[in-house]
């Protein structure tokens, strides 16, 4: 398995207070899966993407990733994992401002200490994968909302990675292109990429094959996306009984 | 991440915000800038210096009188004495000395037809033409018979002659000195400038002609009294016994004992290297210690922008972070660009410098010797500069936890 989170916690701590973003927490995400973890603002699931993407690290319990346990990690070694095995989509594109849309797709690769001309050839194949081809050579300013959230992911599977972790992709754009956006994740699934998303839209989560909940820092359910609608159509029944009683 | 990337995006960065680059780079640019010019100024001195010194001749010594003592208290017994032909022909006998020439010295226009130049009238005899190593172009020196019985005959110097004469022999004609007439019987060769002054325009007469026909003796008191002294030591080895020899001698012939102080003095081309090597001395350091301030003004000013630049750029550091970056490599990414931001602005400084040396060279005269290898040196240090001062900046930006970097906005 892929990912594997052994009653992990985080707690932020300030001067005087602490703050418990994570409450303990076990989940296990096996390679090829597409799991969306659903829940409001502030419930805790950017901090659970950051663990998941050794980004941050937990407060208490165990990590493992591909096998490895995140607590044994240098920074170096953390670093170089989340170059090779990790592609990130933030809700804010994360693009460099001041850099071509080609160089940004290039940048995971100048980190794997990829030459230049191999460079240039992936992130073409990569933004080609994104169909966003012919606008390589502009500023991200230049592109629309979508376009840019297009070249991130471009970005993110540059490298090929195992999993792509996406932080409410699609949260700064109209739900047409939220959708599009949507689509291009599935289909990278379907060529066997694990995909976590986050989202605190329940229909986008329901594009997902697995939904994790959760509110307040805790897992609430974890279930498929199937028995998540029957239990959604259970619900709208039961309000429209009692609408009716 | 491969050497050449480090630099590029090094390169991109500084190019993302050409303005502020240029501001940091300032500093820099003008510690690196001075440094260069006063250096080009300073080695430009000194090649002067050495070529004065050269010109000097390298076994010559010239005796002057003393300069009287403004304020010093003097007894009867200690007036100054002035130099005499007579002190002249006493030191030409000493063993350690080849020869020695009395000289007058005076301003004067010399006339030839039409044309009007004024020079320098140097009263002498023969001996100071090879103490000086004075060559002729053309023509002869003053003969024993002309040099005791005042004969009215003058050596030119080159520009002298180019003056009055044009592209005409000046051989055998006549010029006017103070509405004397003189022969022209030779005319020396080329020699140069020293010391800011033109060596060829001068004119060389015998010292009894000039003493009693134009200048007149060097002290209104004593009608022997003459204005220097130049001699030369038997060879190079010689020069100190010249020294301690021409010393002793004078003071016995000025009736000076014990620790009555010298009444002239002896300059050679050792004492001027002397003189000039302290005042260099001190110019260098003066010099250094601009430099060294402007230098750590500049990196300080470095260190600054740079620490804005990370915190501007927490989201870029944090999204470089979490796509694979590894601490060190967002180290070596601002320590880099520190350095270069610092060796561009070094190189910059090097040529606004060299600019400004030409420029001074050109307004004010001096001469100016801009040295490779303090160019190299200069830009070499401002890179140092800018790995010195860019360490702290680098290494907050290696600091930053990639979330809370992510989180910024
Ligand atoms: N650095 C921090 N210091 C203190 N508290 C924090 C920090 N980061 C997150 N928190 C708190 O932890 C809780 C969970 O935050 P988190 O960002 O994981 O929520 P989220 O589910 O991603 O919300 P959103 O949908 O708004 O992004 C919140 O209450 C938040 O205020
Ligand atoms: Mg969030």
């Amino acid at each position: 398995m892929l990912l594997e989170a052994r009653r992990i916690s985080k707690q932020y701590r300030s001067d005087s207070t602490a703050v418990t973003a994570l409450h303990p927490t076990s989940l296990r995400i096996d390679n090829g899966e597409f799991v969306a973890i659903l829940g409001p603002s502030g419930s805790g699931k950017s901090t659970l993407m950051s663990i998941l993407g050794l980004l941050d690290r937990p407060s208490s319990g165990e990590f493992f990733i591909d096998g490895r346990d995140s607590a044994t990690l240098s920074d170096d070694q953390a670093a170089g994992l989340r170059n090779r095995l990790i592609g990130f989509v933030f809700q804010s594109y994360h693009l460099l401002p001041r850099q071509s849309i080609l160089h940004n797709v290039e940048l995971p690769l100048l980190y794997s200490g990829v030459g230049r001309a191999e460079r240039r050839e992936r992130a073409t194949q990569a933004l080609t994968a994104v169909k966003l081809p012919h606008r390589i050579d502009h500023l991200p300013s230049q592109l629309s909302g979508g376009e840019q959230q297009r070249a991130a992911i471009a970005r993110a599977i540059v490298t090929k990675p195992a999993i792509i972790l996406a932080d409410e992709p699609t949260g700064a754009l109209d739900s047409a292109t939220g959708w599009e956006i949507l689509q291009l994740l599935i289909a990278l699934n379907r060529v066997g990429r694990t995909i976590v998303l986050v989202t605190h839209d329940v229909d986008i989560a329901h594009q997902a094959s697995r939904i994790i909940s959760i509110r307040d820092g805790t897992i609430v359910s974890d279930q498929s996306a199937a028995a998540a609608r029957a239990a959604a159509a259970a619900a709208e029944t039961m309000e429209q009984c009692d609408a009716a009683a | 991440m491969r050497p050449l990337d480090y630099l590029s995006t090094a390169a991109a960065a500084m190019l993302a915000n050409p303005i502020r680059t240029c501001l940091t780079m300032l500093g820099i640019i003008i510690g690196v800038g001075s440094m260069v010019s006063m250096a080009a100024i300073g080695a430009g001195a000194q090649a002067q210096v050495q070529e004065q010194i050269r010109s000097f001749g390298a076994n010559v010594l010239m005796i002057n009188a003393a300069v009287r003592n403004q304020g010093g208290i003097r007894t009867a017994g200690n007036i100054r004495r002035p130099l005499t032909i007579e002190d002249s022909r006493a030191i030409a006998e000493l063993p350690s000395v080849r020869a020695a020439a009395a000289s007058v010295a005076g301003p004067a226009q010399a006339v030839h037809g039409g044309r009007n130049w004024g020079t320098v009238i140097n009263g002498t005899t023969r001996d100071h033409f090879a103490i000086r190593g004075w060559q002729l172009a053309s023509g002869r020196l003053f003969e024993p018979g002309e040099e005791a019985g005042g004969g009215k005959v003058a050596v030119v110097g080159s520009l002298v002659a180019r003056r009055l004469f044009g592209d005409e022999d000046p051989l055998g004609r006549v010029i006017r000195i103070l509405n004397t007439p003189f022969e022209v019987i030779g005319v020396l060769k080329e020699k140069g400038s020293a010391a800011g002054q033109n060596q060829d325009d001068v004119i060389f007469v015998p010292l009894l002609t000039a003493m009693i026909r134009l200048i007149g003796s060097a002290n209104a008191v004593n009608r022997d009294a003459i204005a220097f002294i130049m001699a030369s030591s038997k060879s190079d080895d010689s020069m100190t016994a010249a020294i301690d020899d021409i010393t002793s001698l004078m003071r016995q012939r000025h009736g000076l004992t014990g620790n009555d102080e010298n009444d002239f003095t002896i300059t050679t081309a050792a004492s001027i290297l002397a003189a000039q090597e302290a005042s260099t001395r001190t110019v260098a350091i003066l010099l250094g210690a601009i430099a060294a301030v402007s230098l750590v003004v500049g990196g300080i000013s470095i260190m600054n922008i740079m620490l804005v630049s990370v915190s501007e750029r927490t989201r870029e550091i944090g999204l470089r972070l979490a796509i694979g970056a590894r601490p060190r490599d967002v180290r070596k990414q601002f320590l880099l660009e520190a350095a270069v931001l610092c060796v561009v602005g070094g190189v910059i400084g090097v040529l606004l410098g060299g600019l400004t040396a030409i420029g001074v060279a050109k307004f004010v005269g001096w001469r100016v010797l801009l040295e490779p290898q303090v160019a190299a040196v200069a830009v070499v240090f401002a890179g140092c500069v800018g790995i010195f001062f860019g360490y702290y900046p680098a290494r907050q930006a290696a600091r930053l936890e990639p979330v809370m970097a992510l989180r910024t906005d």
